[in-house]
């Protein structure tokens, strides 16, 4: 089922995406303030949208790993969170190649800035604790995945709270529909491919798990 | 073979003068800062660019070798089942 779900999910975002940048860049009109280089915004914000989503899916997912010890949900957290990592670091690289042509300087620790490199950190030694720790730190790190997911909420609302250098969320709802419109088509094969790619990573996570499970049984069958 | 060359031009008018219209409001500095400005729009469009592709360069080397490194994950898997398998069957 899953398999299938993963397969679905990246067919879609393969055939949508060249539709997206197609459309993005023909058919969208070219901002008036800030030129061509605005095209970054149709994809830099989904991202920033997915991770923040992929952020409290690892973090809700930590929770209930805490809470009922259930395996699945250790997969899932782990999945979600090295997806946090990609989108994160799209994020933080294109971010600043676009302030760096609208602003003038890449990096000007603005609050959203600092919370977006906050999250990407946290989540970051969520992984590395993850996949380097030894044996028993799961509970640890997943500890660190729900601290991690508390940071959205300061992302979002970082913005309205501090004043600060980046647009405010309010930005989408003041734009011309040709290019909201724009941003939500492309929204669809990013949002299908970070989906796709948190199920290839849960499959593969939980496939993990059941073979180190026949390791173990196969090395002390009394255990089993 | 000769060729013969025919003149199509009008002849002048006669009385020394010619029938062209001065140019208005052409002058040489409205000219420097017309180009100056065009200059101007085309080094902001060409650093447009430059920043696009450089973003959208990242998004794909970010994805692509995060599908590698799953891809690698996945191989490994194979063997690491392939391993069990042969194992259980010799046992």
């Amino acid at each position: 089922m899953i398999r299938i779900l993963w397969s679905v999910l990246l067919c879609v975002a393969a055939v949508w995406f060249p539709l997206a940048v197609a459309r993005v860049f023909l058919d969208t009109p070219i901002e008036r303030e800030m030129g061509t280089v605005q095209k970054i915004f149709y994809f830099h914000v989904p991202m920033a949208w997915c991770m923040m989503l992929a952020a409290i899916v690892s973090g809700v997912a930590a929770a209930v790993q805490l809470l009922r010890n259930s395996r699945r949900a250790e997969a899932l957290s782990l999945a979600a969170g090295e997806v946090v990592l990609v989108t994160g670091l799209c994020v933080l690289l294109t971010g600043p190649i676009w302030g760096h042509a609208t602003w003038g300087t890449p990096w000007t620790w603005d609050a959203r800035q600092v919370s977006t490199a906050l999250l990407f950190l946290v989540f970051c030694a969520f992984v590395l604790l993850r996949t380097q720790g030894a044996a028993g730190t799961e509970r640890l790190a997943a500890g660190l995945a729900a601290f991690g997911a508390l940071d959205v909420p300061v992302i979002y609302y970082a913005v309205k709270v501090w004043k600060t250098t980046h647009p405010t969320t309010d930005v989408v709802g003041t734009l011309p529909p040709s290019m909201w419109r724009t941003l939500f088509f492309a929204l669809a094969p990013i949002a299908a491919c970070v989906a796709g790619l948190v199920a290839v990573r849960y499959h593969v996570e939980r496939a993990e798990q059941q073979l180190d499970d026949l390791f173990l049984a196969r090395s002390d069958p009394a255990s089993s | 073979m000769t060729h013969r060359i025919v003149a199509t031009t009008q002849p002048a008018p006669p009385g020394g003068q010619d029938a062209y219209e001065p140019v208005v409001g052409r002058d040489l500095a409205s000219i420097e800062l017309e180009r100056q400005i065009e200059a101007r729009a085309a080094a902001k469009t060409a650093s447009d660019y430059a920043h696009i592709v450089w973003a959208y360069g990242i998004l794909w080397t970010v994805v692509t070798l995060y599908v590698l490194y799953l891809y690698r994950r996945v191989v490994r898997l194979r063997r690491d089942l392939a391993s069990l398998s042969d194992g259980a069957s010799e046992s």
